[in-house]
């Protein structure tokens, strides 16, 4: 007996205490969150910080979000267009293509965009402030660092993703409105009336509402390991990839979940 | 007013604090020496909440701040003025931003008193013209009194200064040295100095405590300090 | 240098305008405008069908399917979304219909007969079926197989084994009735001779009002050639016989399914026209094939008195005592009462329709206007120049008394160089699909129905 203790004894303790680690993480950062939202709707509104926010993670996201958008399309485009000549369906390119872009392209990837340019700069802002003292600073000064720090951030994520997949949506359709018609030949015709006929509204707002949790998730986790740096510039780094590692996973994770439960509850009429 | 009881902190097994006993007394300027890493910034952090001690009280005019929530921390904390040792200015606002950031955050003023308030502080701690500057442009120098002047600016109740005169040339250190005593005699604010300059503890402390293996060694006036029989005490002042 | 409120505000703005047109575009009102209105239809079975499936009529989007539900547990009920300048009778009917290889599905509307009272907003169509897809098509065809099968089977049940059933009975019958003719191989003799000698009777006859008959013999023909040609169909339509029925049926889908066949609009019409100048008529069969409305197919057959003249030239060397000379004559020829043909493709723009193919059996061009009930036709044919000829140039104006009668009026060979310049004016018929249909009688029922 004590023999099979000591053999699992070497596995069992980095195992208690990754589990542990896990755990106690989690259970930070659901009070983190927890703490967040309960701060939002505290006076006083920050909203010059709020739209310091949306400046930076919106409009200065536009460029990259519109080349991606418009080569995503593109390429998208020359895909399902060749693979649909195969079997004569090229009309429904697209339908297709505004499907997707719609339902999961865009929101996914305007998230990890917004994740990869906006929520790393976050991240190691809040670390580097954390290493430097200046989020104890702000709470000596009787400041909420949530309250000045990560509401505004999340807020302008929140709202600024959705805004950022709605341009997303447009440019991408350009673009494989380009490549489509112009490039291989599509006609515009079936090529946007089937577009119009196949993509509901609600799979456009849909992708919408699922890009806004996306920004709420991404930005708070961002935050966290923001807020959660130990150390000095090292620390920065690792919190900053930290935060779009994980930012990252848990856009395509909770897409899954949040596709069946939004898009799912979206489209509960007799048709898809 | 602010009375430490038998406080304990530990960072992953490294004992910091081992049942420190203090009491700073009101109006009155308090010195705590002692060498360096041995926990000075750490036992202030406590005074301010910022840190929660593992075991022990701390209590400020009366409160135990280990039984406050955190609105109510961030009530007493308005008592409160606190310049960092590394002077944790926000690097994204510039220097009259980051003087101005608590009238800001806890006044009524309009924005030309707080730009005339702002011009004075800086003016007293010897840095005029560089309102515009970003403090990444800074010296070591300038930062700290930039900071000085973001601490003091509300005039609190309480001032807690790590190392106020670090990185100072001598005549900057003794207008800084006057600078806390001014503050102290004309609006009895109750100032706790880190510092690691003996000579200039003993021209502004009315009492100094000597910090040294997560214990309060010697706790008195700057003459009974002076006078203290401890080995530590004796070698920090340099009486043989 | 703006500040981030003034960006971002501007941000907001583009993205919201980017949202509000996308919503637009895609939207489930999006096509119809404001102030459509509801009706609904109850279907045996709606495969395929969905929310924003366009709803058309001959072809056109009006509308397009709000919502599909189930009525009384057994069939599909589907509103419909339709313009509000869509305006149907009661009597109109929906039907299913798929286009294409894949399967895309449209709600047809048939609209009902013009006058009654319109559909209102929630009124009811009704359905006619599911047609112009392939299962459908099968299950007609197998629908007519049976009948067939039903038809054989009964015959033999007739014929049947039973040597006293009414088949065995005719062929007895038969067998009794040669047996008597070969016994009465005499008088059968005797009537072969009779008939001879009557035919012989006739024979003179004949010859001598010859004339006459031939004349009216080739008035026959040409009748019946021309009701031959124009309308193959109608020999079926006149043929009222339940198989056909469901043949021409199976063959309007089939139709359908292949392109817009059954669209077609057939007229036939005839007018005559008096020539001033000469005091003759000149008769016009005409048959129009319109395969889409702006495109037709027009073919006349002209009954002219004075035409145009033949011309021909003959070569022909005479030779008188060694030396030979080269004589040319120049031969007009004027063959009265005979037969031309047009034959000519039309295309419309607005009100104008061009022309042009075989005009009174010589190459021609036209140009045709028409507004409301008057146009003007202007044809221009017989371009053959090596004999001094003028081309043929053709003016008249037609006014549209009622749908199916005309007056024509104008003046022909108007550049003519012989002084055959003339006026004429006329009057005429014109017969569109339904007339013919409805004349023919019997055969009104048959295929109307779906177009
Ligand atoms: N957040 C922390 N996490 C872990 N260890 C810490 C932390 N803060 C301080 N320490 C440790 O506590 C000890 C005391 O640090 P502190 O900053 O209080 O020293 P100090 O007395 O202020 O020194 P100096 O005079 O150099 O500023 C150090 O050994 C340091 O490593
Ligand atoms: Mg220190």
């Amino acid at each position: 007996m004590e023999k099979l203790i000591n053999k699992i004894q070497p596995l069992a303790d980095p195992l208690g205490r990754m589990i542990n680690g896990f755990t106690k993480t989690l259970g930070n950062l659901c009070l983190f969150v927890f703490q967040t939202l309960s701060w939002i709707p505290r006076r006083p509104y920050r909203i010059k910080n709020l739209f310091k926010q949306m400046e930076f993670i919106g409009v200065q996201s536009t460029p990259i979000i519109m080349l991606t958008g418009v080569f995503v399309g593109a390429v998208f485009a020359l895909q399902t267009g060749k693979a649909f000549a195969m079997f004569n369906a090229e009309s429904l390119v697209g339908a297709t293509i505004g499907l997707s872009l719609a339902r999961e392209i865009a929101p996914v990837f305007t998230a990890l965009m917004v994740t990869a340019r906006a929520c790393s700069a976050m991240a190691a802002e809040l670390g580097t402030m954390k290493v430097t003292e200046q989020i104890d600073a702000l709470e000596t000064m009787a400041v909420n660092p949530l309250h000045y720090l990560v509401c505004p951030r999340v807020i302008a994520t929140t709202i600024m993703t959705p805004l950022l997949t709605a341009v997303f949506d447009l440019v991408g359709i350009i673009g494989a409105w380009f490549v489509g018609i112009k490039l291989l030949g599509i006609g515009e015709a079936s090529f946007f009336d089937r577009l119009y006929f196949y993509v509901n509204l609600r799979d456009f707002i849909g992708g919408l509402v699922k890009s806004g949790f996306f920004g709420f998730f991404i930005s708070l986790i961002s935050c966290y390991s923001g807020f959660d740096t130990k150390g000095g510039a090292k620390g920065v780094g690792d919190s900053t990839t930290r935060a779009v590692v994980v930012s990252s996973v848990v856009v395509l994770v909770t897409d899954y979940f949040l596709t069946t439960w939004i898009l799912e509850y979206f489209s509960q009429g007799p048709s898809v | 007013m602010i009375k430490l009881i038998d406080v304990h902190k530990a960072f992953d097994g490294q004992k910091v604090l081992d049942g420190v006993n203090l009491e700073v007394p009101k109006d009155k300027i308090m010195v705590i020496v002692g060498a360096s890493g041995v926990g000075k910034s750490v036992l202030l952090k406590h005074m301010i909440g910022l840190m929660k001690p593992d075991k022990g009280k701390i209590v400020v005019d009366g409160v135990d701040l280990s039984a406050l929530s955190p609105l109510e921390l961030v009530e007493i904390r308005k008592k409160f003025g606190m310049l960092f040792q590394g002077c944790a200015l926000f690097d994204s606002l510039n220097v009259c931003d980051n003087v101005a950031f608590p009238l800001r955050e806890h006044s009524n003023l309009s924005s030309s008193e707080i730009k005339a308030k702002v011009d004075e502080m800086l003016a007293i701690v010897g840095l005029e013209g560089i309102c515009h500057k970003m403090p990444s442009d800074l010296s070591g120098g300038m930062k700290k009194r930039v900071a000085l002047a973001r601490a003091i600016i509300l005039q609190p109740q309480i001032m807690l200064y790590d190392e106020p005169t670090t990185g100072l040339d001598p005549i900057m250190t003794e207008s800084v040295d006057n600078l806390i005593l001014d503050m102290q005699q004309k609006l009895d604010i109750t100032s706790v100095v880190i510092s690691h300059d003996i000579a200039s503890a003993f021209r502004i402390a009315d009492q100094i405590a000597m910090i040294d293996n997560g214990k309060i060694i010697v706790s008195g006036t700057s003459a009974e300090f002076a006078a203290s029989n401890d080995p530590v005490v004796m070698k920090f002042i340099g009486r043989k | 240098m703006m500040s981030s409120e003034t960006k971002v505000g501007i941000f907001a703005l583009c993205a919201l305008v980017i949202i509000g047109f996308i919503t637009l575009k895609i939207g489930s009102r999006s096509f119809v405008a404001a102030g459509g209105y509801e009706v609904s239809v109850v279907v045996d079975n709606a495969i395929g069908v969905r929310p924003k499936t366009p709803v058309e009529i001959a072809g056109i989007r009006v509308g397009q399917v709000k919502e599909i539900g189930l009525e009384e547990s057994r069939k599909a009920k589907l509103t419909l979304l339709l313009n509000k300048d869509v305006n149907l009778p009661v009597d109109s009917v929906a039907r299913i219909r798929s286009k294409g290889f894949l399967g895309e599905i449209v709600i047809e509307i048939v609209p009902g007969t013009e006058g009654v009272q319109s559909l209102a907003d929630g009124g009811a169509l009704n359905f006619s079926g599911q047609s112009g897809d392939i299962n459908m098509l099968m299950t007609q065809f197998s629908s007519i197989a049976n009948d067939i099968k039903a038809v054989s089977a009964q015959l033999r049940d007739v014929a049947g084994t039973d040597r006293n059933s009414p088949m065995w009975q005719i062929v007895n019958n038969l067998q009794t009735f040669t047996q008597t003719l070969a016994n009465n191989q005499a008088n059968f003799n005797k009537m072969a001779g009779n008939l001879a000698e009557l035919t012989e009777a006739l024979k003179g006859t004949i010859v001598k009002s010859r004339e006459n008959v031939e004349d009216s013999l080739k008035r026959i023909a040409s009748i019946t050639q021309k009701v031959d040609e124009g309308k193959g169909t109608i020999g079926k339509l006149v043929n009222d016989d339940a198989t056909v029925n469901k043949l021409n049926e199976a063959v309007d889908n089939l139709n359908s399914t292949l392109g817009n066949i059954k669209t077609i609009e057939t007229e036939i019409g005839y007018h005559a026209e008096y020539l001033g100048h000469t005091k003759e008529f000149k008769n016009y069969v005409n048959l129009t094939i319109r395969p889409k409305p702006d495109k037709a197919f027009i073919f006349d057959f002209v009954q002219n008195t004075n035409p145009s003249p033949d011309r021909s030239t003959n070569t022909s060397t005479i030779s008188t005592g060694g030396t030979s000379t080269t004589v040319t004559t120049n031969t007009a020829t004027v063959n009265q009462n005979q037969f031309r043909f047009s034959a000519q493709l039309a295309k419309s723009f607005y009100d104008f329709t061009v022309r042009g193919g075989v005009i009174e059996s010589r190459g021609g061009v036209g140009l045709d206007y028409a507004k409301g009930p008057a146009g003007l036709q202007f044809s221009a044919y017989d371009f053959q120049t090596q004999y001094d000829q003028r081309t043929h140039l053709k003016l008249a104006g037609t006014v549209n008394v009622t749908k199916n009668l005309f007056l024509i009026g104008g003046g022909d060979d108007l550049i003519s160089q012989l002084g055959r310049r003339n006026w004429f004016m006329g009057a005429g018929i014109r017969l569109v699909d339904e007339d013919v249909k409805s004349l023919i009688g019997t055969a009104g029922g048959i295929s109307s129905v779906k177009r």
